[in-house]
């Protein structure tokens, strides 16, 4: 028995003895190594999944996108028709009125608010029906003269 | 104003109105189309960037160059609208999958490049991992004791794929743990053949030159791969073999395994690293770099190869493989080469690019390695010493699984001799001045310095005065002795006994560690010392020089000394218990070799210069051309396969040996050893048997010399108060004879207070009165009444004692209570004296003798009387019953004289100096040799 040990109790646990050697599954530096580069390859494999599920999100917006631009594509060259049928009727009506300084068909306004297209269509016909009006007497007067 | 100025304002208004009505018309359902436009346009991108990876994307062309515009209207080709399309519009995109990136690297980047640096700077220091400027051109100093570095670093890597791509190192690892596989392109074979070099050259100048040996095989060229390295042809350290011949590089490599597999790898170890453990390298790594062309080797040499590979790294065969196509089942790490110079490899994985390291410079190459063979050979050339046989710090190594130790030299390289499971016991032969002292000094000092007395006894004998372990016991001018040293017996001479004596103890120390091992339920020592932490359970080495002593004659001490050695030597092997012996001319011991259960044990052999029959002759004669202090260690019972020449240093010189027991004394002494030397004659005063007598013992013991035993305890026989108890010595030399008597008287007066014994001395021959006097001298001094008679006084003596007997045995007086001891010198010189009657009475004085005899022990009365011959104790005896002498000593008596008074093993006793013959009929089976005090008498 341990001469300095003087109850039958060890407050402390048995301490290692020099000569013996703990089992500690030592990990080499070639798996330390491995397990480092592993961070970089784990955040390349989390990215590209990060990036899948967004091309997918994205694949279906684009094509969904796609549809609404041939839509509004349509529509604007139904709205050119129309401006230029209305611009060229007003053309052929300011004919006569010589003294007008006849200008060049408008610019899209892309500054105007934002509202439905249908509104400023009708604007636009209004507006027409108005500079027809405005021509309205002389043309009466000239109608009755043809007639 | 006018109505038609009226009107005309009207018209104006109107049309302008209108016109703006049209610009609103048309803005509004542009701009909704161009916005819907440019979210599908950075959806694209986004799509685009990270499907094809944002790392990859950043550094696109085609994606740096896009279009700065987006076709709004692609029907109006002449004049399309245009909407601005510049990087900077995705910026909010980009940031979001920057962001992204970043957060999936996080970790890496802030820790990854950092902690792979520590890594290798921590595991691969020096030439392992530093830029060659360093170390190119200095030759290694790393023996291995301090571990193998576990990286070797071969170029810097980036993490393609992360946000900010730092470098780190990149390192494999090799020796003992991995083989490296190279695969190169056409156009990057040069950068393939850099890498190996710059690898061999951080390995070379990492270990001390010797310790790693280089082959070369190139499928496509004779010469030329690595011509850098070809000054260490010199030093043997780089053999090149022929394209052709790749088989012999093979076999040879086979080989190696095999026989580290069969040397080095015993007893349960599985890796030369394993055995080396902290210390050393014993066994060198060998390296073989094997070039190919891309394809496949032919079946037998791809399998070959595979075996190699599979059970190489265990024994220190590393394997680069140059674009060979081969599976390997072993560990592996593999550089494969692109066609732009960059690699990737398996320590890095996919998502690495390594750029390898700059060739190092062409000229300093061949330079380094000249340096590393001229050192080579400075070493190899240089003539080792006993000091290099000894480890730096002393008593480090554990004994568990056996000892092993260097006893020499080859090349420079330690040669070692090993006893454990698998090579228990060992042989040395040598003829005298071959130098068996020599190397039996340079064997116990590596292992005395390597091993502590803890972990390794040593029992050392030697029959002739050739080989003197002397000097491993205290003695007089040096009082150091050497701690392992547990028993030194020098000068056995003819003491053949204390061979058998030194068998008999191992047998009974084997028997005692069976027994403990039983306990445990274990078999072997190793297992028993692991059940038994807190045991001492040294490994006993017993050095027998000179023998072939113990089987010098047909009789009983060579029929024990044959079957002690059968045993030790068979069942030693798991006890822990190693036999060494030695002999000047081993071919001819009968003893030995004619049992192959003994000689089968001995599986070391070594031979010094002209040694017969200790090799496997006559097709391993080794031996007979080994220059002077050169010796053949083999592990393989003399097979030549297993020959291992070396240069043994000197190790008797001053300051060697010597040097090291004080050494190791001042360390830890100890307890000194026993010694036992037989040209020596034990002096009584000194012996602990006799110091230990006491007075009070109611039978008194007798000590009459020392029995030739490991112990080295007394003969003695007690006197009880019994029939018999007398005591014989037979023999013509009074000075023997006087030391007997003496010896036994004095021990005798130690076991009485004063007065309490009489001692009569009677002294019948006159050379004997000397030898009377002093005894009487000593036995006064003590206190006791000692008287001494001569001739004439005799007769007086042995009737009055005999008288005195006679009146107790007839009931006429009381048992007389004093203790009285006749010490008789000469007895049958008064025997014509002792056979004249008393007229009166008709009685002689030998009939008075044979009633002291007869009636004298069972009333305290013995006698301890000299007879000059067997046929005169016989005359004082009555005829034909001999029993009243219980124990006698003889000393130049024929043993066939002594039948009549012994048992049948007397026979084959022969007198020699100095050495008397002990048989007590009522204690003993056979009689025991023993060697007679000396009582002071002389000096």
């Amino acid at each position: 028995m341990n001469p300095m040990m003087t109850t039958m109790f060890e407050s402390v646990p048995s301490q290692r003895q020099s000569e013996e050697v703990i089992e500690v599954p030592a990990i080499s530096a070639v798996e330390r190594y491995k397990e480092i580069i592993a961070i970089a390859t784990d955040a390349a494999a989390r990215q590209r999944k990060l990036d899948e599920v967004r091309c997918a999100e994205l694949a279906e917006r684009i094509a969904a996108t796609q549809h609404e631009i041939a839509e509004v594509r349509d529509r604007e060259r139904v709205v050119r028709m129309g401006a230029a049928l209305h611009w060229e009727a007003a053309v052929e009506q300011l004919w006569d009125e010589r003294w007008l300084q006849m200008v060049t068909f408008p610019q899209p306004d892309e500054s105007v608010p934002p509202r439905p297209q249908g509104e400023y269509n009708r604007v636009m016909d209004l507006a027409y029906q108005a500079l027809e009006d405005s021509l309205a007497k002389r043309t009466l007067l000239r109608r009755k003269q043809k007639d | 104003m006018s109505r038609r100025d009226d009107r005309r304002t009207k018209i104006e208004t109107a049309f302008g109105e209108f016109q703006r009505a049209v610009s609103a018309a048309l803005g509004s359902v542009a701009r909704e189309h161009r916005l819907l436009a440019t979210e599908h346009a950075k959806d694209m991108f986004e799509f685009t960037v990270r499907g094809m990876g944002v790392d990859r994307a950043l550094q696109d062309v085609a994606l740096k160059n896009v279009t700065s515009f987006l076709t709004v209207d692609e029907k109006r080709q002449k004049n399309p609208r245009q909407a601005p399309l510049s990087m900077a519009e995705f910026a909010e995109r980009l940031d979001q999958i920057k962001y992204d990136w970043q957060q999936s690297f996080h970790e890496w980047t802030t820790t990854g490049p950092e902690q792979l640096t520590e890594l290798v700077n921590s595991v691969a220091a020096g030439p392992a991992s530093l830029p060659h400027g360093s170390w190119l051109g200095h030759p290694g100093t790393h023996d291995g004791s301090e571990g193998v570095p576990e990286l070797w670093r071969i170029g810097t890597g980036v993490v393609t794929s992360a946000p900010t791509p730092v470098p780190f190192p990149v390192a494999v690892p090799l020796l003992d743990q991995a083989h490296l596989h190279i695969s190169s392109t056409p156009d990057t074979r040069h950068v393939a053949d850099s890498l190996v070099e710059s690898l061999l050259l951080r390995v070379l100048s990492h270990f001390q030159p010797g310790l790693v040996h280089v082959h070369v095989w190139d499928v496509g060229q004779l010469t030329g791969s690595l011509p850098g390295l070809y000054p260490l042809t010199r030093a043997n350290l780089l053999t090149v073999h022929d394209p052709a011949r790749l088989h012999e590089l093979l076999d040879e490599m086979s080989e190696h395994i095999r026989q580290v597999h069969t040397k080095v790898l015993v007893d349960g170890h599985l890796t030369v690293r394993a055995v080396s453990g902290e210390g050393r390298r014993t066994e060198p790594w060998r390296i073989a770099v094997l070039f190919g062309n891309r394809k496949a080797l032919k079946e037998d040499q791809q399998q070959q190869l595979q075996r190699v590979a599979r059970n190489g790294l265990a024994c220190g065969v590393q394997l680069f493989i140059v674009d060979i196509p081969i599976t390997i089942n072993s560990p592996v790490e593999t550089v494969s080469l692109r066609g732009d110079g960059t690699a990737f490899c398996t320590m890095t994985g996919k998502d690495v690019t390594v750029t390898l390291d700059e060739a190092l410079p062409r000229t300093l190459v061949p330079r380094a390695c000249a340096a590393i063979a001229e050192k080579r050979e400075e070493r190899r050339s240089r003539m080792s010493t006993f000091g290099d046989l000894l480890p730096d710090r002393p008593w480090t190594e554990n004994s568990s699984a056996g000892v092993i130790a260097p006893v020499g030299f080859d090349d420079g390289e330690q040669v070692c001799v090993q006893l454990g499971d698998t090579s228990p016991h060992a042989l040395i032969g040598g003829p005298s001045g071959s130098g068996k002292t020599n190397f039996l000094y340079a064997m116990l000092g590596s292992l005395c310095a390597r091993y502590s007395p803890n972990e390794l006894e040593l029992y050392l004998l030697d029959f002739k005065e050739g080989v003197s372990f002397a000097q491993f016991a205290p003695g007089r001018k040096d009082p150091s002795w050497l701690p392992h040293a547990r028993l030194v017996g020098v000068n056995v001479n003819t003491d053949r006994e204390f061979g058998v004596a030194l068998l008999r103890f191992l047998s009974d120390e084997m028997r005692r560690r069976a027994d403990a091992a039983k306990q445990h339920e274990v078999t072997k020592l190793e297992h028993l010392r692991a059940e038994d932490p807190g045991g001492r359970w040294p490994r006993i080495v017993a050095v027998i020089d000179e023998f072939q002593y113990l089987f010098g004659e047909r009789d009983q001490v060579t029929a024990a000394a044959t079957q002690l050695l059968e045993d030790v030597a068979r069942r030693g092997r798991s006890q822990g218990i190693h036999l060494v012996l030695s002999s000047q001319d081993v071919s001819g011991i009968e003893g030995f070799w004619g049992k192959s259960a003994i000689f089968e044990q001995f599986t070391v052999r070594i031979a010094l210069p002209k040694a017969r029959r200790v090799l496997a002759e006559p097709q391993n004669d080794a031996a007979v051309e080994l220059p002077r202090w050169h010796a053949v260690i083999n592990h393989e019972s003399g097979v030549k396969p297993g020959n291992e020449i070396c240069r043994v240093p000197d190790s008797t010189a001053k300051g060697t040996m010597d040097f090291l027991q004080t050494e190791l004394w001042r360390r830890e002494p100890g307890r000194a050893p026993g010694l036992f030397d037989g040209s020596k004659i034990p002096l009584i005063d000194a012996t602990q048997d006799f110091l230990d007598l006491r007075p009070g013992e109611a039978s008194p013991t007798v000590l009459l010399g020392q029995v030739i035993d490991v112990a080295g305890s007394a003969a003695r026989v007690r006197f009880a108060r019994t029939p018999g108890r007398n005591i014989a010595v037979i023999g013509s030399v009074v000075q023997d004879a006087a030391a007997v008597l003496g010896g036994a008287a004095a021990s005798l007066g130690r076991q009485h207070h004063p007065h309490e014994a009489r001692f009569s001395l009677a002294c019948l021959v006159e050379e004997a009165m000397p030898s009377a006097l002093y005894l009487a001298k000593r036995l006064s001094a003590d206190g006791h009444d000692a008287e001494v008679v001569q001739i004439d006084g005799l007769r007086r003596l042995l009737d009055e004692t005999a008288a005195q007997l006679q009146s107790i045995n007839t009931g006429q007086a009381d048992a007389p209570m004093q203790p009285h001891y006749l010490v008789l010198y000469g007895v049958d010189a008064a025997q014509t004296l002792l056979e004249q009657k008393d007229p009166a009475t008709r009685m002689s004085g030998v009939d008075s003798l044979r009633t002291v005899l007869k009636h004298g022990p069972e009333n305290r009365t013995h006698v301890l009387g000299w007879w000059r011959g067997v046929q005169r104790l016989k005359a004082s005896l009555p005829p034909g019953v001999y029993d009243d002498i219980g124990a006698w000593v003889a000393f130049d008596v024929q043993g066939k004289e002594l039948l009549s008074l012994g048992p049948e093993q007397v026979m084959s006793w022969s007198p020699r100096p100095r050495r008397g013959l002990f048989f007590d009929r009522f204690e003993h089976s056979r009689p025991q040799v023993i060697i007679p005090f000396d009582t002071g008498e002389a000096s």
